[in-house]
């Protein structure tokens, strides 16, 4: 066959400059350390590399919001368990309130301590976080949530709202709670209903602790005990109709639509004994409650059987704050379980996907420095051969 | 009568044009388009004598040069397709590597944008968080500017290129039709193929070929006509047409290619498939506008998303929000050679309906027609056209004002001028909607264990969307909003009103209360923050199968596909091209080798002959001597 000669220039030089072209690309890819240059290197993989790359700056964001939470609940758990043991602080209190040898100035000394443990409480309640928002106060967190206006109760000015963090894909986490749940919302009596005295009891019957007996029976409803006599009572419902009646000794249980309580003591004819459903009260309320009874003086039998119920019913009272406190703080500890289980999947997530990544995006050095010197060795034999071809002329013997 | 002087004196003669052919092949061995010529040698006629005939010597008949046309027209074909996707593929790889930007590119300015909002989210009432995510928002809204305005870069550039392609398009056909006059002179004349010539000519006619596909018809006496698309002459004989960029008439300064004759000048773009004006007409069709068009569409697609999701949000002073970004609107541009009076207003009706496309709205006379650009199908619509009913397809409404005659067009843009509207509109941190604008509380007396959901905003615009709405449970499953009206309660289900959406769930006993009320004061709540956060990657294009994000990466994908396919076609093409040039290369090119041969062998022959002569010369002289 036929060659000419400027073909056979230009088809040496062609072939050593694909050659220098492909050995530029293994010497940028090995520069840069990275496989694909552009999108058209790999369109395929380019686009997995940027949903990877999506995945992993979101993962990046899920890890702060993540510290965030964590930072948040571990604050407001510190601040439970604070508020927990002034609760415990108060009822050790009220306890020792309870004890009949007290004077009245011992119980002024009590009630002062009282006192100041509430405002402890409502300083405790009012924490602030690192951003100065309020931790209970809900959404409005820029408002304080527990005021006390002069000679009233404390009141809760926030909202119910709780906010959530992101902590990972369709991953949520509270990161706290609103003040009503934690220091409002505490249940009443034994959770279930509340006794109490009507004013005016002459007698001493003194209220025991109650319990549901059968939950299909209890509706809910609020019923008076009213004693007809020293020794026989009847229970009426709100309405005034009849439920049941009886008589009654000392440290006898009555019972009425599911629930019964004992009654000690010897309540006089015409006293009366309420039962209502329970609601919720505050910690401050039920400290309040314990002040106004510390407060006041006892002076007759009737008044110290009284103060005996009423405080009985303030340490339950207070058993049930700590427990809903107690209850809260397992709440916290649960959230914050999950967000170590979240942490944990999206580092095990991220170390996969950066493996993933790696593996798409990056040079594989073995394979490449092998294809270079490959590609080196192709373009020097390519150099030489053509040095030695370009000399061979016919001219060169004329 | 045959004579050894003049039969010497012919080889002489003979070899010393061969030598000089030799010579000449010689020296343009690197000229490119030159064809290597050959003497061709024939006898001179024989002398009749008695004896036989004795032949005169030897005659130059010709010089032909090596020329394939075969090889020639097909090296001709591949050049201008190799042109074409060279051309292509240069332009597209500005796009691929402007997408290329891995750290900061256009999916990575997303997921930043998503985390600053989720930053925010995260510490709803830091301004610091909040000012990040203004900062992104701007980054994010720069960064599409930028990717648009590189775009409209490289659109200007490749129009430029354009006009200077087909000027000189222009001048090489002038070129050849001043050739066609000399070749068709000199053939007439010497009668023989005027070698030199016609190699300039092809090669005139190959960079013809680079700039444009053509059609070259050879013509008795040498002269060759010259067609561009579908037959339009550009040379006749010794006449050439212009070729001049005019102005596309949606858009001025944007060239097409049209055909100047002393007539007319006619629109041939259409019917241009090869050269580098084929492939840089091909690029701005089908990748440059698509890719505008699309980036549009994922800028309209975020301010869309952003924007409404913002909007039904609460800043930190209590207002509702506003817009994040401003968009540019859907554009109609009207034809220049419109006669009637119609203006054509268009409106992005649904976002997740748009294609990224973009159309050309036709009057037919009687009716409308919409057609794709990229693939000219006919879309369908509905409507009159009107403004109460204007005409809907594909996520548009048009409504067409005036008299449209028949024949009148406009270019219906959809997303294209998208970006170049998008702005950040809010300047102030506190400004950004973080928090819902209702919150929702089951009230502390209540006695049953109903809960009630967070709630979240269907409706931003509802007038009563914050007034404070009581539902009262009246009975086990019934309950009452606002102290009136019985409503059946289900446990789980959405509860709807005033704009605004809940659930409440468990069993509630009678005279519970859940209020939704305004979420005032509440700079601590974050769940507009966290929707805004999700608002990218929400399935809102592409009829719920795209997000904002999944559409970045998309339209990095398509480019990238686009330009490694533009790359292979041009790499086989080379090859191709490579292998037509080096098979004429080895019919028509030099061989020096083969050159040194022959002018060895015609050395050699022209000795030969000077021995001849001398013998005549001996002889003669022999012949004197004798009779001296």
């Amino acid at each position: 066959m036929r060659i000419s000669t400027f073909s056979m220039h230009q088809s040496a030089l062609d072939s050593m400059l694909a050659q220098q072209a492909s050995l530029s690309r293994t010497q940028n890819q090995l520069s840069t350390g990275r496989r694909l240059q552009t999108a058209a290197d790999d369109p395929a993989a380019t686009v997995h590399v940027l949903e990877l790359e999506r995945a992993l700056a979101a993962a990046e964001q899920h890890r702060s919001n993540s510290i965030n939470a964590k930072n948040r609940l571990q604050l407001e758990e510190a601040t439970v368990a604070d508020a927990t043991n002034v609760l415990q602080r108060v009822r050790e209190l009220a306890l020792q309130a309870n004890s009949p040898i007290l004077d009245g100035s011992t119980r002024g000394l009590l009630t002062a301590e009282i006192r100041s443990r509430l405002d402890e409480l409502v300083s405790i309640a009012n924490r602030q976080d690192v951003n100065g928002d309020y931790l209970f106060s809900g959404y409005a967190a820029g408002t304080q949530p527990f005021v006390r206006p002069a000679n009233s109760t404390v009141q809760y000015l926030g909202d119910a709202g709780e906010r959530q963090q992101v902590i990972g894909p369709g991953q949520r986490v509270t990161d706290g709670h609103s003040g009503d749940r934690v220091f409002v919302g505490v249940p009443e009596g034994n959770g279930a209903f509340v006794l109490g005295f009507a004013a005016g009891n002459t007698g001493t019957g003194i209220l025991g602790a109650g319990s549901v007996v059968d939950r299909s029976v209890w509706d809910r409803g609020s019923y008076s005990v009213n004693f007809t006599g020293p020794g026989n009572y009847e229970v009426r419902d709100s309405a005034n109709a009849l439920v049941t009646s009886g008589a009654f000794q000392s440290g006898s249980v009555i019972s009425l639509r599911g629930i019964s309580f004992t009654l000690s003591g010897s309540p006089a004819a015409g006293d009366s004994f309420t039962v209502r459903p329970a609601a919720t009260e505050s910690v401050f309320s039920t400290i309040d409650r314990l002040v106004t009874l510390t407060s006041t003086p006892t002076s007759s039998a009737a008044d110290q059987a009284k103060l005996n119920s009423e405080l009985g019913g303030v340490l339950q009272q207070f058993s049930q704050g700590i427990d809903h406190l107690l209850s809260v703080r397992a709440e916290i500890g649960s959230r914050l379980s999950a967000i170590d289980v979240a942490d944990q999947a999206r580092e095990t997530f991220g170390a996969e996907n950066k493996r993933l990544l790696s593996e798409l995006q990056d040079v594989d050095y073995a394979d490449a420095v092998t294809r270079m010197n490959r590609e080196l060795l192709a373009l020097q034999a390519a150099q030489s051969s053509y040095a030695r071809l370009a000399q061979l002329s016919l001219f060169n013997y004329l | 009568m045959a004579d050894l002087m003049s039969t010497g004196l012919s080889g002489l003669l003979a070899f010393r044009r061969a030598l000089d052919t030799t010579g000449h092949n010689i020296a343009n061995a690197n000229t490119e388009g030159y064809s290597r010529q050959r003497v061709e040698l024939g006898t001179r006629e024989a002398s009749v004598l008695g004896s036989g005939y004795i032949g005169n010597g030897v005659r130059v008949q010709t010089v032909r040069r090596s020329f394939d046309d075969f090889l020639t027209s097909q090296t001709r074909g591949s050049g201008s397709g190799m042109e074409r996707l060279q051309a292509f593929a240069a332009q597209a790889e500005r796009i691929n590597n402007l997408f290329s930007d891995g750290g900061n590119g256009l999916a990575a300015s997303l997921q930043r944008f998503t985390n600053a909002v989720e930053g925010a989210a995260s510490s709803p009432s830091s301004l610091a968080a909040r000012q990040v995510l203004l900062g992104e928002s701007r980054t994010l809204a720069d960064r599409l500017q930028y990717y648009d305005t590189r775009l409209r870069d490289i659109e200007s550039d490749t129009n430029s290129r354009l006009s200077v392609e087909i000027n000189e398009v222009s001048a090489l056909a002038t070129g050849i039709a001043q050739l066609n006059g000399l070749i068709a002179r000199g053939v007439s004349e010497a009668g023989q193929q005027p070698n030199d010539l016609l190699d300039k000519r092809d090669r005139l006619l190959d960079q013809l070929a680079a700039k444009l596909n053509v059609q070259v018809v050879q013509q008795d006496g040498g002269a060759v006509n010259v067609f561009v698309g579908k037959g339009q002459a550009l040379v006749l004989g010794t006449t050439a047409n212009e070729l001049v960029p005019a102005s596309d008439s949606f858009d001025n300064g944007r060239p097409v290619v049209a055909l100047k004759n002393s007539q007319s000048t006619v629109d041939v773009t259409n019917s241009i498939a090869g050269g580098s004006v084929g492939g840089l007409l091909e690029f701005r069709t089908q990748l440059l506008d698509p890719a505008r068009s699309k980036l549009g569409r994922i800028a309209a697609g975020l301010a869309d998303a952003v924007n409404s999701q913002h909007r039904a949000g609460m800043d930190l002073r209590g207002a509702m929000g506003t817009n994040l970004f401003s968009i540019g609107g859907a554009v109609a541009q009207e034809a220049s050679t419109n006669t009637g009076n119609a203006a054509v207003t268009v409106t992005r009706t649904d976002l997740n309906a748009l294609t990224g496309a973009d159309y050309i709205l036709e009057s037919t006379g009687i009716s409308f027609q919409l057609r794709d650009v990229a693939t000219n199908d006919i879309i369908p619509m509905t409507g009159s056209g009107t403004v109460l009913d204007p005409l809907r397809a594909a996520g548009i409404a048009m409504s067409i004002s005036g008299a449209m005659a028949a024949g009148d067009r406009f270019a219906i843009r959809p997303t294209r001028e998208a970006v170049v509207g998008l702005n950040l509109l809010i300047r102030d941190p506190a400004n950004l909607a973080i928090a819902a604008p209702i919150r929702t509380q089951a009230d502390i007396a209540n006695t049953g264990n109903g809960a009630v959901s967070a709630g979240q905003v269907t409706d931003a615009a509802n007038p009563q969307l914050r007034s404070t709405v009581t539902m009262q449970f009246t009975a086990a499953n019934t309950y009452s909003i606002n102290g009136g009206g019985s409503f059946a309660y289900t446990p789980g289900a959405a509860i709807t009103v005033n704009g605004w959406e809940t659930t409440i769930s468990g069993a509630p006993a009678i005279g519970d209360k859940f209020v939704v009320s305004d979420n005032i004061n509440g700079l601590g709540d974050n769940r507009n923050g966290q929707l805004l956060a999700e608002a990218l990657n929400r399935k809102t294009l592409g009829q719920g199968a795209a997000s904002v994000n999944s559409s970045a990466a998309a339209l990095v994908g398509e480019v990238g596909v686009a330009t490694r396919q533009a790359g292979t076609n041009r790499d086989i093409q080379q090859a191709l091209h490579q292998e037509n040039v080096r098979a004429k290369q080895n019919v028509s090119g030099v061989n020096l080798d083969e050159e040194a041969a022959q002018l060895l062998r015609y050395q050699q022959a022209y000795q030969a002959m000077t021995q001849v002569i001398k013998t005549a010369s001996a002889m003669f002289d022999s012949l004197l001597s004798a009779t001296r």
